[in-house]
């Protein structure tokens, strides 16, 4: 071997070995909890509370509460039951607000004030020190809307016994309905599905997400051990057609 | 030259790679002590034991079809004869230290008849917990621990089983299926083997200790918490009992 | 994040500068103070305090301009009145008790006269009113009263908006009596004495024109946004308040649009930039040429003989943000230009010409503490009647003020204002010398 080539080789070697230890390179779009705070300030304690305990102000003249944030315990996210969300996922529910909640949508706010207060967030639980959020659920491609699928989400639906708790229309008034509590000792409901917007995001992947990641902290499971993925675009589409329905709400355009 | 350049830079990333190890604790910690001595727990309940009370599962016609001719009685306090406690998680608090190796059997827990079969699990950390549903109803298993992550996975279907794992040792808690309201589980996680659910003659068997002195811990749902110290020498066999007063 | 100090010291220079001009002019009183537009009825209907939508109360953020285009909707299935608990009230009210202290002074070549001072304690701008959602495509703003100072104006504004008209952001119609879109909305302005945003009302000197382009103007306004509303358009057709001769609708006519941009930056404090254009062509009636001439500000001299002539105004705007997004410093400059067509000056020889603008400093250092700060300007180019020299009327004014909020809840709000203004006006006294007027507004600004 060439003296150059040696040379060159174990320069990289000790390059690597050097990185393999050197901090990750800073994202510089990652949050600062500093500046995160002040947004919290402003935007977030009413009901979120001082230290993030969901105990704000506001809190008790609101259904459902403001999350709690010192369990790590969240609804909206791309990650397997239990896991801590993304940030990402945090920032879309931030972004975009909660529908039929008292939670606003911040998307005009600039993004990076919206990492911000995630970065100050997480602050509040020790849960973000210890645990890692794993991978996020991989989504099928979405087939085509068509009956037939709506058809086959009904039969994914019974299949997988949602009347339970969502009732045989999916009005919410299932046998299971009215015993249900959150992690929290709240009583809580299961959704209407018919009200003509989901809570969590009107995309069809949305929805997905909802019932193959379970909601954290509420009675709502994940049932990723028991939908293929292909019956799960039929159990959204057959979901998504309950909303014609009775629908209670017309709006149409994006907050 | 080229042996220098090749010498210095294996000798830089073994130092680096063990360095780097070093710092993130992946020394492994002592292995844990084990013997031949052993305690035989019984836990009693005093006084008179509660009526059992029936369980209303109406809400379901599966589950009240699985309880038509044999109704189902409340878990939550079990007493066997003369007073005999059932389903008591006894287990050593203090005393022993270092690690144990987890076993790779699976601890499994049953939902069949709209219940929990077992109704307390004493398991250890990373030990696999095999979840069942052997009824034609939809069930969702529900754990809610605090220091390990929980999960909320439902299980509609009659014979789905799934593997879950608790990493972390844990003090008692809870487990529920939201469908059914009235089903309740209790799963402890600890860090050494030693550790039982008494059984219908209140009985609990703490073996391959080593010689020492434990703190032993009963716990029961309803009546609370009772420490007791145990000394025992080295292939000793002793008996203690833990009396809940009802 | 690094923290960008060389903004700041650049203003501190332009303030030197501007303050080293000589003060060789006076104003008289522009338009009269307006309300202070804080709405906690909203706090209370949502939850959430003055903070989430008032960058510096009243002055809105991005999240409040985005709440008000959307109909003052969060658009979260919240909004209707059925949506909301029937206890709730949409009905608030605002007042501002405080201590007013006014200096007017004329200097003439050798003396200087004092025409006014006066201090004394008043009650500011009181109202009552109600605003928010009267179904799933409307909402509303009434203010039934409202009094200046003691002096009581009965409906002063109304409006019903259509919002999103075709499920889209992009089409809403407002009828009533309503502000214009203004760069700086005087209704929400910090500043309290009544000085500043001249450029607003202002035409050449001698024009029969009483178009105050911030005043509320009965009409239609057409307004559309992105979602976030980082782009915005404003059109708004009305009958010129305060025109004579109303015996039809939009007898005298008026058109004013409203484009801006916001883009949000990454690089270093300053957070967004916003650019902006508007305008105004706003009509009123004057005589016939050559038959009696209309004096300014009554009624025509020959009712069914009279014409249109306009006053036209068009400008831009730039707004930069720096700092923390929670705790910004929002600079606006605003210039335009107006020009009021020679037939409405009685003997007038050419096209009145002026120059105008603004530049407004908002600084939020912390949340209950705001400081602003303003200079205002006007500079006559074309006088229309001839013999007045090119300065004449010519504006300046500095606006200075600090406000303290004592407490920020989801029900009311409460704060100390000290406020001080000068305005110069150039001969703008009777006998021709220049004018000087020293405010201080002192007092505690509250709405529930």
């Amino acid at each position: 071997m060439s003296h150059e080539l040696i040379k060159h080789v174990a320069m990289a070697w000790m390059l690597g070995s050097a990185m393999c230890i050197a901090p990750a390179a800073a994202d510089e779009r990652a949050g600062d909890p500093r500046r995160g705070a002040e947004v919290y300030q402003r935007y977030c304690i009413t009901c979120h509370g001082e230290r993030g305990a969901g105990i704000g102000e506001f809190a008790a003249y609101t259904t459902p509460k403001p999350r709690d944030f010192r369990q790590g315990t969240f609804k909206w996210r791309s990650t397997a039951s239990g896991s801590l969300p993304l940030v990402s996922d945090l920032e879309r529910t931030i972004r975009d607000g909660v529908y039929w909640t008292a939670m606003p949508s911040f998307y005009p706010l600039r993004e990076q004030a919206r990492r911000d207060v995630i970065a100050y967030i997480q602050t509040f639980s020790a849960r973000w020190k210890s645990d890692a959020p794993g991978l996020p659920l991989q989504l099928a491609p979405e087939p085509a809307h068509t009956p037939e699928s709506v058809t086959k989400g009904r039969a994914v639906y019974e299949k997988q016994n949602c009347a339970q708790c969502h009732g045989d229309r999916g009005t919410g008034d299932g046998p299971a309905a009215k015993t249900l509590t959150d992690d929290w000792g709240n009583t809580i409901l299961p959704f209407d599905l018919t009200k003509g917007h989901m809570k969590g995001g009107t995309s069809g992947a949305d929805l997905y997400r909802v019932f193959m990641t379970g909601l954290n902290g509420t009675p709502m499971p994940s049932f990723v051990e028991s939908i293929a993925p292909d019956e799960a675009w039929d159990l959204v589409h057959y979901i998504q057609s309950l909303s014609g329905r009775q629908s209670r709400s017309t709006q149409k355009v994006k907050p | 030259m080229k042996r220098v350049i090749l010498f210095v830079s294996t000798a830089t990333t073994v130092a680096l790679v063990t360095s780097f190890s070093v710092s993130r604790g992946l020394a492994y910690p002592a292995q844990g002590a084990t013997g031949a001595a052993r305690i035989i727990v019984k836990v009693m309940l005093s006084g008179t034991a509660p009526a059992p009370t029936k369980v209303q599962t109406s809400a379901d016609p599966y589950c009240a079809k699985s309880h038509q001719t044999d109704p189902l009685l409340s878990q939550t306090v079990q007493v066997g004869a003369d007073g005999a406690l059932i389903d008591a998680l006894v287990f050593v608090k203090d005393g022993v230290s270092g690690s144990y190796p987890a076993p790779q059997t699976p601890v499994t827990l049953d939902q069949k008849g709209c219940v929990y079969l077992p109704h307390v699990i004493g398991m250890m950390a990373g030990q696999p917990l095999q979840i069942v549903n052997s009824d034609a109803t939809l069930h969702n298993i529900h754990p809610m621990p605090v220091v390990n992550a929980g999960f909320n996975i439902g299980m509609p279907i009659q014979g789905m089983k799934q593997n879950r794992v608790f990493t972390k040792p844990e003090a008692v808690f809870h487990v529920k299926c939201d469908v059914h309201p009235w089903m309740s589980a209790y799963i402890a996680t600890f860090a050494h083997p030693f550790f039982g659910v008494s059984d219908g003659k209140g009985t609990v068997e703490l073996a391959n200790l080593p010689a020492g002195t434990f703190q032993l811990q009963a716990w029961h749902e309803k009546y609370g918490v009772q420490v007791q110290s145990v000394s025992v020498a080295a292939g000793e066999i002793k008996s203690i009992t833990f009396t809940f007063k009802g | 994040m690094t923290r960008n100090t060389v903004p700041r010291l650049k203003w501190t220079m332009r303030v030197r500068r501007v303050v080293a001009f000589s003060l060789g002019i006076a104003t008289t009183v522009l338009a009269a103070p307006r309300p202070a537009s804080a709405v906690p009825a909203f706090a209370r209907k949502y939850g959430v305090r003055c903070t989430v939508c008032h960058e510096a109360w009243p002055a809105l953020n991005d999240f409040g301009r985005a709440f008000r285009d959307n109909g003052y909707r969060m658009n979260l299935g919240k909004d209707e009145p059925t949506a909301t608990e029937p206890a709730y009230w949409p009905v608030f009210a605002a007042a501002q008790p405080h201590f007013g202290f006014d200096l007017v002074k004329s200097h003439g070549a050798a003396t200087e006269t004092t025409l006014e001072r006066n201090g004394q304690f008043q009650s500011g701008v009181s109202l009552l009113g109600a605003i928010g959602t009267l179904g799933e495509h409307a909402s509303y703003l009434v203010i039934p009263v409202a009094s200046v100072n003691g002096l009581t104006v009965g409906f002063p504004a109304a409006w019903i908006r259509f919002n999103n008209l075709f499920d889209t952001s992009w089409l809403n119609v407002r009828v009533g009596s309503a502000e214009p879109d203004l760069p700086i909305s005087r209704l929400r302005d910090l500043d309290l004495t009544g000085v500043g945003l001249g450029a607003y009302a202002y035409h050449t000197p001698g024009s029969a024109s009483n178009f105050d382009m911030a005043s509320d103007q009965p009409g239609l306004e057409f307004m559309g946004h992105s979602r976030g509303s980082r782009t915005r358009y404003s059109v708004s057709v009305f009958n010129v308040s305060g025109a004579p001769e109303k015996a039809a609708a939009f007898n005298t006519p008026g058109v004013y649009g409203h484009f801006t941009q916001k883009v949000f930056s990454d690089h270093g404090a300053l957070t967004a930039i916003e650019l902006g254009a508007f305008g105004s062509f706003a009509t009123w009636p004057v005589g016939v040429p050559g038959g009696p001439v209309a004096s300014t500000g009554t009624a025509n001299a020959s009712p069914g003989q009279t014409e249109r002539k306009a006053a036209v105004k068009y400008g831009g705007e730039v707004h930069a943000w720096l700092g923390p997004d929670a705790l910004p410093v929002h600079a606006i400059f605003t210039l335009l230009q107006g020009r009021d067509d020679r037939a409405l000056f009685p003997g007038g020889v050419q096209d009145g010409v002026f120059n105008g603008g603004f530049l407004e400093v908002i600084a939020n250092p912390a949340l209950p503490l705001v400081i602003f700060g303003r200079f205002d300007f006007v500079r006559n180019r074309d006088q229309a009647l001839p013999g007045r020299a090119r300065g004449f009327n010519d504006q300046t004014a500095y606006g200075v003020g600090v406000k303290h909020t004592f407490e920020f809840t989801t029900r009311a709000e409460y704060a100390l204002v000290v406020n001080y203004s000068l305005s110069q006006t150039k001969q703008g006294a009777s006998d021709g010398s220049d004018l000087t007027h020293h405010s201080l507004w002192t007092g505690i600004t509250f709405a529930f």
